[in-house]
């Protein structure tokens, strides 16, 4: 079985992961929902901090709790709660970042039983002065609070290697989105996706591992695949068959921004004096997801435009949760900026339920836009 | 036959003070030029008396507050044209309003004389999700507008660290007003306005307060009609602060002498939820029942500054002379603001207000609940089916229908009107008078 093979086990088995990892290592397990989750502190505690993620089913348990006209992930995400799939965590934590994820967050806390829960109040305004107090002080009451509820400290050299094993992560993750960038990449944006949605279900260190396996792999023997138009995948999905799908049609996603994707690795926490400093300066430097882009002028068009230039991007596809508010406000900016700048871009709307048919529907007639464009 | 309870009513005596202090704002906002008063734009939230430190000011609110909202085929538009440039019916749904009004160029339009009144800076505090993106969309309409935000954290309870966030921004926004506007900053001024603002909060929550009085003094659609000079932005003026004092003191002989706002009152409701912005019936469609909708946690919490307690009883925020704190020096006013907004502000405890929900609708000893879920305002529907179960397993008969709050093509009017009533008729209440449409005008066409 190939690396690429290994994390889209990985993926699919995650919940028979975490269970065998329980009782493997007799370790607890916390899940958390949004990626500004500093989850080296849970992995400095000797926890495996898995991402919570839905399963596209349709589902009729979570309506008694969620207005209907909340994010489908979110909705999507407290349905694998109430229907116990995810009956093995000890702790559910999340970050102050939208009002979707605090409701699923809230509702797991009422009616899913579970040891703990551990709410990261993170500052809006990243830019803001007071930013990086108030985010060190979060991240200081995360760990005083897991300390207390574990019974034993986590020591400052436990944080320091858990950021080292975080970092290596992120930096063989990077390695890899850097092959993308070739005119024949030797990964799909689909397996990219599932590597690191790996990484969000799996140890860090067996995930690093696989990293490199896959970039020796690629090494040895570059897989070759036609590449056709090199496309940007932007907003917020869970699911790779989505992309799988994308690239079925004479494409290859060659650069993404995803919090199920290259939002979640692409800065590493710079060493310094105090980890956990290092650590709330790491989450208010990652890149922004619209809740995070909030002062007068967005940062997030100008950065997709400085990605796709540098991934040579020919057309994007922005996809976003059904009523999900915060990439709907970004979304006409960023697809106005591409398309000033000779990329076309589609804005897609995603249910939990994904109809892989309409979505080829449309992503073939956007196509035929991007290949005018290409002439 | 029962012979229905009439308790005493009278009208408010200082209704008239109200109205032509509404006037008057509006007539300030439209000749800020003339008295070389800074415009801003920006939302009514907490905090506009940071503006005091520069002198005159007026703000131009994108809250939906204006005229315009009177007309529900001109609002339909609005909300068509935000929809077209990519802005859909779950984006905030007063925003939207505000954006298709830009789009349509009459955003600041003195609509006596058709004059437009463009802002000079915008400056916000951002209360909630729709409002921190929806800011941006102004930046790109108004092109270079300087533009400064400052975070109300949201907090899972009062904690120092949300104090410090909150000061520290507000130390960062009075340099960047200076800075940025080139006026100097007067900390007398500043001091002046945020006293102000600060009794105006307390007067306010107090008249809330009194609803707990059976019968209540005040409904809510008269709740709503006092804050509207808090959704102008002007609490921070003296006039406004002995408005809210007077008014306060007027209700408080009302709650004592049993002075009811609906003398048929044999039901009390909280209308949990945004009600519509645009003329609607929906406050007092209850009313020909003897249903009377008294306030809600949404509404106490919009400009109110308290705690609430286990058995939903209130802690108002001390006046600035019980509180305790230094207020002499800027740093004192600004460590002042980001306490009374930090531990006396409920309303961003996202994951207390289901109980505070339920242990306040007890405390005002109401009969039923009913929660508008809207559709454009998500972050007042967040917890709101939650509160619906909460309210359920206390015991509080509970009904809830959809529309949004600017955008009248949502509300299904035969729904929300048979929803009412098999809810009142599931209370055991019968009408006592004719019901009314909940549209005062048709929409569309």
């Amino acid at each position: 079985m190939s690396s690429a093979d290994k994390f889209q086990q990985a993926v699919a088995n995650r919940h028979q992961y975490a269970r065998e990892w329980k009782q493997r290592t007799g370790g607890r397990v916390a899940g958390y929902l949004c990626t500004y989750v500093p989850e080296e502190v849970f992995y400095a505690a000797g926890m495996l901090p898995v991402r919570i993620i839905g399963s596209h089913e349709p589902e009729s348990v979570t309506s008694p709790y969620i207005f209907g006209m909340f994010c489908s992930h979110c909705r999507d995400c407290l349905a694998q709660g109430l229907q116990g799939r995810y009956d093995y965590l000890d702790a559910v934590s999340t970050a102050h970042c939208c009002v979707h994820s605090f409701q699923t967050f809230d509702s797991w806390r009422r009616h899913i039983p579970v040891e703990h829960f551990y709410y990261v109040s993170m500052p809006q305004l990243i830019q803001s002065r007071g930013a990086q107090r108030s985010m060190l002080a979060e991240v200081t009451v995360l760990k005083e609070r897991l300390e207390a509820d574990l019974g034993r400290s986590i020591p400052a050299s436990a944080m320091e290697q858990a950021i080292g094993v975080y970092n290596r992560n992120r930096r063989l993750m990077r390695q890899v989105y850097e092959l993308r960038q070739r005119d024949n990449p030797p990964i799909t944006g689909a397996e990219c996706m599932e590597m690191v949605m790996a990484s969000q279900v799996m140890d860090k260190e067996e995930h690093s591992r696989l990293v490199e396996s896959l970039l020796k792999e690629f090494e040895a023997a570059p897989p070759v695949r036609e590449v056709g138009v090199r496309l940007l995948v932007a907003g917020q999905t869970d699911s790779a068959d989505v992309v799988r799908v994308i690239e079925e049609l004479g494409t290859t996603v060659v650069a993404d921004d995803l919090c199920f994707g290259s939002r979640y690795f692409w800065n590493e926490a710079v060493d310094g004096k105090d980890p956990l400093a290092a650590l709330a300066q790491r989450y208010l430097e990652r890149p922004p997801c619209p809740m995070k882009d909030l002062h007068g002028v967005r940062v997030r068009p100008g950065y997709l435009l400085d990605m796709a230039k540098e991934y040579r991007v020919q057309g994007a596809i922005l996809i976003r949760q059904q009523f999900c508010d915060p990439h709907e406000y970004d979304m006409p900016a960023i697809k106005r900026l591409l398309e000033e700048n000779g990329i076309p871009a589609l804005i897609m709307e995603q249910d939990i339920t994904i109809p892989l048919g309409q979505l080829r529907t449309r992503v073939e007639a956007h196509l035929e836009l991007v290949q005018q464009e290409i002439a | 036959m029962a012979v229905q309870q009439r308790y005493p009513t009278r009208p408010l005596e200082c209704w008239g003070k109200l109205e032509e202090l509404r006037r008057r704002l509006v007539r300030d906002t439209y000749s800020a030029r003339e008295r070389g008063d800074l415009v801003v734009l920006g939302g009514p939230g907490p905090l506009p008396s940071v503006l005091c430190g520069l002198g005159g000011f007026q703000l131009l609110s994108p809250m939906p507050i204006g005229p315009d909202m009177q007309d529900l085929r001109l609002l339909t538009k609005m909300n068509e044209l935000a929809t077209a440039q990519g802005y859909g019916n779950d984006c905030c749904a007063t925003l939207r309003i505000a954006l298709g009004s830009m789009l349509m160029d009459r955003f600041g339009m003195n609509k006596r004389t058709g004059e437009i009144l463009k802002p000079d800076i915008h400056f916000e505090s951002l209360a909630c999700q729709g409002q921190m993106k929806a800011q941006q969309l102004y930046q790109e309409y108004y092109f270079q507008l300087p533009s400064f935000v400052v975070e109300m954290p949201w907090q899972e309870e009062p904690r120092q660290a949300d104090v410090d966030y909150l000061e520290s921004q507000l130390q960062e926004a009075v340099e960047w007003l200076q800075k940025t506007t080139g006026r100097e900053f007067n900390d007398e001024l500043l001091a002046e306005g945020w006293l102000n603002e600060w009794r105006s909060r307390i007067y306010f929550s107090r008249i809330m307060e009194y609803q707990a009085a059976v019968p209540a003094p005040l409904d809510q659609k008269m709740l709503a009609s006092f804050a509207t000079l808090m959704w102008r932005g002007a609490m921070h003026l003296p006039e406004i602060r002995d408005f809210y004092k007077e008014a306060a003191d007027e209700v408080a002989v009302r709650a004592k002498e049993g002075i009811a706002a609906l003398a048929t009152e044999r039901c009390r409701l909280f209308h949990e939820g945004p009600v519509p912005w645009y003329p609607s019936n929906v406050l007092r469609y209850f009313n020909r029942y003897g249903a009377v909708c008294i306030g809600s946690w949404l509404y106490c919490t919009e400009f109110g500054n308290f705690t609430v307690n286990e058995d939903g009883s209130w802690d108002v925020c001390p006046m600035p002379e019980d509180m305790g704190l230094p207020l002499k020096t800027r740093d004192d006013i600004l460590h002042s603001m980001a306490v009374v907004f930090t531990r006396y502000n409920p309303r961003p405890q996202l994951g207390a207000r289901i109980d505070h929900r339920v242990n306040m609708a007890r405390h005002f000893k109401v009969d039923g609940a009913v929660f508008a879920l809207d559709r454009g305002c998500l972050g007042n529907t967040c917890g709101a089916m939650e509160s619906i179960v909460a309210f359920k397993e206390a015991g509080l008969p509970v009904t809830s229908y959809e529309g949004a709050c600017a955008n009248p093509s949502e509300l299904d009017q035969g729904e929300v009107v048979s929803r009412i009533d098999a809810f009142m008729e599931s209370l055991g209440l019968k009408p006592l008078e004719p019901g009314r449409p909940l549209l005062q005008a048709e929409v569309g066409g």
